[in-house]
């Protein structure tokens, strides 16, 4: 049995949609327009929608090596993040989306939405073909500073030889 | 033999303890949409750098965790990297 959640209380949800790189403004609008009319639909509550432009993806998505960004937050109910996925998954311009729980439980009405919250004209800059990380890359300093300390593997032998018992020593005396 | 051993080194005393970064600053979020930020725990084939080395503390592991595969999900982040 589903629990349903008296109206007054809804659920906070984000979207991201990944469109195909080729998709023209009229497409991006057209989704758009299809996905606020779902949530409004629903009884949702758009909160906020970007347009992050065309990013190179980390990986190829049914062979596209770019992809327009969309990026959703809304409140909603149980039904609206299963209707827009349904929705996503009939429209060939969308190639990739993931939808994330962010909130269980939220008042609608202290969620005020601002006009500009609200764009789906991408203003981001087209992204540089290699972006350097913001922090260098971590180096396993515990690794090398082990290989300063031990002192060589001879050693190492060693020590383990002289936990085990007596017996093994012995015979390895034996065969020395 | 037992108790007739000189020699044992004793092993050194625990490691320089790195801080985790995101105790060490609460402004630091850990956001699976801002892969940028998120990179510094993934190694250079993509693979997530475990805590023993990032000095993440086991709560923010967990949530960097979630976020790189959320991250990856949506391609903003890498599942593996060519050598």
């Amino acid at each position: 049995m589903v629990q349903v959640l008296p109206r007054e209380r809804a659920r906070e949800y984000e979207s991201i949609f990944i469109l195909h790189p080729d998709s023209q403004s009229d497409v991006v609008d057209s989704v758009a327009a299809r996905c606020q009319d779902i949530i409004t639909r629903l009884q949702g509550k758009l909160l906020r929608a970007e347009n992050w432009g065309r990013r190179r993806l980390a990986y190829p998505v049914k062979k596209h090596q770019k992809g327009i960004y969309i990026y959703l937050r809304y409140l909603g109910y149980q039904d609206v993040v299963h209707e827009l996925e349904r929705n996503f998954r009939a429209i060939d311009a969308i190639i990739k989306f993931l939808s994330v729980k962010i909130d269980e439980d939220v008042n609608p009405e202290a969620r005020p939405v601002a006009e500009t919250d609200i764009s789906f004209v991408s203003t981001f800059v087209e992204e540089e073909e290699s972006a350097e990380p913001v922090m260098p890359p971590i180096v396993d300093e515990d690794s090398d500073r082990d290989r300063e300390q031990a002192p060589a593997p001879r050693d190492e032998r060693e020590v383990v030889e002289q936990k085990d018992d007596g017996d093994i020593k012995d015979d390895d005396d034996e065969q020395d | 033999m037992n108790g007739t051993t000189t020699g044992k080194k004793p092993r050194k005393p625990s490691r320089r303890r790195r801080v985790c970064k995101f105790c060490a600053d609460k402004e630091f979020g850990i956001d699976y949409k801002d892969p940028q930020s998120i990179r510094y725990f993934l190694s250079d084939r993509g693979k997530i750098v475990p805590r023993r080395i990032s000095g993440a503390c086991a709560k923010h592991q967990r949530q960097l965790c979630v976020a790189i595969k959320r991250a990856r999900n949506i391609a903003l982040m890498p599942f593996t990297a060519p050598k």
